[in-house]
């Protein structure tokens, strides 16, 4: 049997069939069937063949080159604000790039501009904001790793570490929409915009403070997240039980402290 | 045997053989008596098989700087047409394997529809019918794109190029039997993206 029979095919077939063969006979563009010919005729057609093809590569690169410059304006843009200080007593230890700096005045906020790890004598302090985004203060005695402030648009999700001291944080205007999370050897302070303080001794474990919106707090290995209203604390002991209590006093007053120092910064 | 009423599309009457002997020797003017009687066919052949304009004029150039490179080979006492066609559907084969002609498919554009063109290019002054068939050309067009090359080479050779199943077998570098069973696979996944649709 060489070809198929009629009766082989469907009546679905058939139809497919006869419409393949219904289909029109498609022309070439006039002005392209044109320049072939006479590049053809003239034994050109390499060339031509050849500068189409430098054309079309021309133009696919000056597509990715142009995408690819958009794409790095977007990520530009797209950038969150560097960290200012407002304030800073006595001497920062930073690291930056694995070296550890004592810094003091504006060399402190060179180094953390993109949020770096960052330790106080117990004398020190520093007052940072991201402008507009984020407010930070640190007491003595903290060893904090500095998140970087959350992007624009995309990617608004931010980290940073409390590896011990005090540590009261604020969110600004353009905070809306991003994530924190602040973590301890305890726990993690999920913030969606709000004014806390994480708080953190090696003896006693963590505790958060809520001063105003709301945060969840996670903590050891397969616990359900503990929510953590406005005017609250989760205390958080090394290997025991989350407990939730009134907000402490002192942190209150810190937060009160940050908000009006860094209102104007945050566009409060 | 499965004969649709049949149209052979891009079937022309081949050059006298004086002719073919001048384009052996690359005559400009023969070159362009052959370029004039079979262009039409080859182009209409790769446009078909790829489904794109842009892909089919890369293809239709190419064929003919394959033919003017080869036309020392050109036998004046045969039909140059089938030589011609092979040359095309290779060319078409060789696209298919590139990973180019993969990313130009996703990137086709309407103005590829050869609906628009039919219309277009129809000539008659008709406009409903010149619709009506323009719309049945677009979905007939549209189901062919979504098979695979290899799958719509056999239905287009056959069908629409009016080919057995033997010179599809030639043409496609197959067995008479495995270009049979792609017909088969072909037309069945064909009539199932078809389906309701022709009405």
């Amino acid at each position: 049997m060489s070809e198929l029979h009629e009766s082989d095919l469907t009546p679905a077939e058939r139809e497919a069939r006869d419409a393949v063969s219904a289909l029109s006979s498609p022309r070439p563009d006039a002005a392209y069937r044109q320049r072939v010919a006479r590049a053809f005729v003239a034994g050109s057609l390499e060339s031509t063949i050849r500068t189409r093809r430098v054309l079309a590569l021309r133009e696919w690169l000056a597509v990715v080159g142009a995408a690819a410059a958009l794409a790095l304006v977007a990520l530009a843009l797209n950038r969150g604000p560097d960290w200012r200080v407002i304030e800073a007593h006595g001497v920062v230890f930073a690291e930056v790039d694995g070296r550890v700096l004592a810094l003091a005045g504006t060399d402190v906020e060179y180094a953390i501009r993109r949020g770096t790890r960052v330790r106080l004598p117990k004398d020190g302090s520093l007052d940072i904001v991201a402008p507009g985004v984020l407010a930070m203060s640190l007491e003595g005695g903290a060893d904090v790793v500095l998140p970087r402030a959350p992007n624009r648009w995309w990617w608004r999700a931010a980290r940073g570490r409390v590896n011990v001291g005090n540590a009261f944080i604020s969110t600004g205007r353009a905070f809306h929409g991003a994530t924190l999370a602040m973590a301890t050897p305890e726990a993690v302070a999920h913030v969606t915009g709000t004014s806390l303080a994480v708080l953190r001794d090696r003896e006693a474990g963590t505790c958060v403070c809520v001063m105003a919106g709301h945060v969840i707090v996670s903590y050891g290995q397969g616990r359900e997240s503990v929510p953590v209203p406005a005017g609250k604390r989760c205390i958080c002991p090394p290997g025991g039980e989350a407990e939730i209590a009134p907000i402490l006093h002192d942190s209150e007053h810190a937060l009160h402290r940050l908000n009006e120092k860094s209102a104007a910064a945050l566009g409060r | 045997m499965t004969g649709p009423p049949s149209r052979s599309h891009g079937a022309v009457p081949p050059l006298e053989p004086a002719v073919l002997e001048r384009v052996r020797n690359r005559d400009p003017e023969a070159l362009g008596l052959l370029f004039e009687r079979y262009f039409d066919a080859v182009y209409a052949r790769v446009y078909r098989l790829l489904g794109e304009r842009p892909a089919a004029e890369d293809a239709a150039s190419e064929v003919f700087l394959k033919v003017y490179r080869a036309a020392h080979q050109l036998d004046p006492g045969r039909d140059p047409a089938p030589w011609l066609m092979t040359i095309a559907t290779n060319v078409c084969r060789d696209l298919w394997r590139s990973g180019a002609y993969r990313m130009s498919r996703r990137a086709a554009s309407a103005l590829d529809d050869p609906a628009v063109e039919a219309r277009l290019t129809s000539g008659a002054n008709e406009p409903e019918r010149d619709a009506l068939a323009g719309e049945r050309d677009r979905m007939v067009h549209e189901a062919l794109q979504q098979l695979p090359p290899q799958l719509r080479a056999a239905v287009v050779l056959h069908d629409w190029q009016g080919m057995s199943h033997q010179e599809v077998a030639a043409a496609l570098g197959l067995e008479h039997a495995a270009a049979r069973k792609r017909y088969s696979r072909a037309l069945a996944a064909l009539a199932k993206l078809l389906k309701g649709k022709l009405k």
